[in-house]
């Protein structure tokens, strides 16, 4: 099968393309034929080791990148229960660990996996899997969002972010989204009751009394977040860095902080994204899409920091 | 936002539902057979699967002399293998002053001591109501006494000891950090309490409006109290109940987590109040969906607690 290897950390010239054997298989696990991969900011940070997930994953030989997928159940395990040759599934796979999902087949324990939804796209499932699971999670697993909540969403125009934006308003909250102005309608589209446009408006001499912030933004944008929440408010951040000050300010206010919040794949929770996806209370963006020959293009556009929804490799 | 037992994150919740500890009566028993809780804890806790001992971790148990010459206080002690000079915790387990062993944190030590480069040494010390205040008090001081006196012997730093303790536990740490203060003898670098019952007056507003909380009731509270300090429950002794001191002052830095579904975290907010009007740095946090104990359930939440804590403990000892 093709695959996609990560000859060795640095640039997209070291994603290679190459001719491998299938994965095998064990008892809990199934064989997926990739129909569509979603690309994330983590699969660009590892392929730079800027993350610390590279480091472990740095003894793989190969090294595959990739956790998202949607596709088709070729083979399957015996210990296998929930799915069956010819389902349709989608999910994030072995986060944190070695996905291996740019390649034509991969392997994946069915906890990982949800059915695809009859009404998503396989293009539309694979972007729906961490990006999706990441906003979940921070806001029912690290943090705990409350319907009276008023919540600050930052870069709520982004893959986790506009995921984020309408998970918080189906739980019920007050949702304030911050993006630039160009992005304003499509966030107020999703539901986000209020916008902020962070080129214009420093958002922390504007808002006072939040109740959770999702930051995602890094540097000094995590310490300005914790001046507009309320003391004992919930701050959860996604990217690694965050500093003794930055622990000091949260504490200082009483916060529920996750300063590094790590997303995992998780059944209940993908389980969960699929219903939201099913009954159309869920619906990803796509903002461009590449084919498998075009992976260096799609780590391109996600390293602009500007992609508005999410970016989906094609088989 | 008002708190209510809705927000009981669901999979902790789950969790607790599936654990056999749920089926002991707690609230009856306190009320009317205490120790009756203790043989219902051994017996679940002998069907469950013995944990195995990490590589690298050494878990002994040492006996050591109590002020009271006729009697030993046994120590549990967790340490990874190899290291001297270790940072030493001071721990008091939870079980509402009446009931509880070191060994119930076994599933947490085994791996805290290793992930921290910490000495953990967990106090068995004597429990109500045969034994009420200050039994267990001084139990846990004479054990303070001994692990400064004699650290070089199990390989811990006398200068830099903690102390912690979970729910009675904590109470029992507050009050040792007080009663050492006083006596100057040994100095404690910071107290480390898991949502402490701090009063036994109960009559703050979370124990009003979650009286019925999970795992903790304000009846089982107002028993608990009753079996620590007895007769004196109206005038309690000295160091009995951490928030009557009558200073604050120079009491250690102090970590304090409290649980917003837990009816004695006004408690434990306002022992940290007390701390920081007398200039104590006090690093208090809330734990949002949780309840009373909720780290003794496998579930997201307690996972996503035993990273946090291993953070707390890294800047402690940064510090």
């Amino acid at each position: 099968m093709k695959a996609i290897v990560l000859k060795r950390f640095g640039g997209i010239e070291n994603l290679i393309y190459k001719d491998i054997e299938k994965p095998e298989i064990n008892e809990n696990e199934v064989l997926i034929k990739v129909i569509a991969i979603s690309i994330n900011p983590v699969d660009i940070k590892v392929r730079n080791r800027t993350a610390p997930l590279a480091e472990d994953l740095a003894h793989f030989d190969p090294l595959i990148l990739g956790w998202d997928i949607s596709g088709e159940v070729v083979d399957a395990g015996n210990k296998v229960t929930r799915f069956r040759i010819g389902d349709e599934v989608f999910g994030m796979i072995n986060f944190v660990g070695h996905g291996r999902a740019y390649a034509e087949y991969v392997s994946a324990s069915e906890e990982h996996l949800a059915l695809k939804p009859k009404n998503i796209s396989h293009t539309e499932a694979a972007a729906s899997a961490m990006a999706a699971l990441t906003a979940w999670q921070a806001f029912d697993r690290y943090g705990k969002l409350r319907s009276a909540d008023k919540v600050l969403i930052h870069a709520s125009a982004g893959g986790v972010g506009h995921f984020a934006l309408q998970i918080a308003k189906h739980i019920g909250a007050y949702v304030i989204a911050s993006s630039s102005a160009s992005n304003r309608d499509f966030v107020l589209e999703l539901g986000a009751d209020q916008h902020i446009d962070y080129q214009t408006i420093r958002f922390e001499q504007t808002l006072e009394d939040i109740d959770f912030v999702l930051e995602s933004v890094g540097a000094e944008n995590f310490q300005k977040s914790v001046r507009v929440l309320k003391p004992f408010g919930t701050i959860v951040a996604l990217n690694s860095g965050y500093t003794i000050d930055d622990e000091r300010s949260a504490q200082a206010k009483h916060l529920h902080a996750c300063y590094f919040m790590s997303v995992y794949s998780n059944s209940s929770d993908i389980q969960y994204i699929a219903s939201l996806l099913g009954t159309g209370l869920l619906k990803p963006h796509i903002s461009h899409v590449f084919d498998f020959d075009e992976m260096a293009k799609a780590h391109i556009q996600i390293q602009t920091g500007r992609t508005v929804g999410k970016v989906v490799v094609k088989l | 936002m008002e708190s209510t037992i809705e927000n009981v994150d669901p999979a902790l919740w789950k969790a607790i539902a599936k654990s056999p500890y749920h089926q002991i009566d707690y609230e009856n028993l306190l009320e009317n057979s205490p120790t009756e809780i203790r043989k219902e804890e051994i017996n679940l806790s002998l069907k469950e699967e013995p944990l195995k001992i990490p590589e690298h971790l050494d878990v002994k148990d040492i006996s050591v002399q109590s002020a009271d010459k006729s009697r030993k206080i046994r120590l549990r002690i967790y340490r990874s293998k190899g290291k001297q000079d270790l940072p030493m915790l001071l721990y008091f387990h939870g079980g509402a002053f009446i009931y509880g062993t070191p060994e119930q944190y076994d599933f947490i030590f085994y791996r805290l001591a290793l992930d921290i480069d910490l000495m953990i040494i967990s106090v068995d010390y004597r429990l109500a109501p045969e034994h009420p205040f200050p039994a267990g008090m001084e139990d846990g001081y004479d054990a303070l006494l001994w692990i400064s006196k004699y650290a070089d012997q199990i390989g811990g730093d006398k200068d830099n000891i903690l102390i912690g303790g979970s729910s009675a536990g904590a109470t029992i740490a507050a009050s040792i950090t007080q009663l050492a203060r006083d006596r100057k003898e040994v100095e404690i670098r910071h107290q480390y309490l898991l949502y402490p019952p701090m009063s036994q007056l109960l009559q703050t507003s979370s124990m009003i409006k979650l009286a019925n909380a999970p795992m903790q009731t304000k009846r089982a509270a107002e028993w608990m109290w009753k079996h620590y300090l007895q007769h004196k429950i109206t005038q309690p002794p000295k160091y009995a109940v951490p928030l009557l001191a009558e200073s604050f002052e120079n009491l250690p830095d102090a970590t304090i987590i409290v649980c917003e579904l837990d009816p004695l975290k006004d408690e434990g907010k306002m022992y940290a109040q007390e701390l920081q009007k007398a200039n104590i740095p006090v690093h208090l946090a809330e734990i949002k969906g949780a309840v009373h104990a909720f780290d003794f359930f496998s579930c997201p939440l307690s996972h996503n607690f035993y990273a946090q804590q291993i953070q707390i403990f890294k800047q402690i000892l940064n510090q």
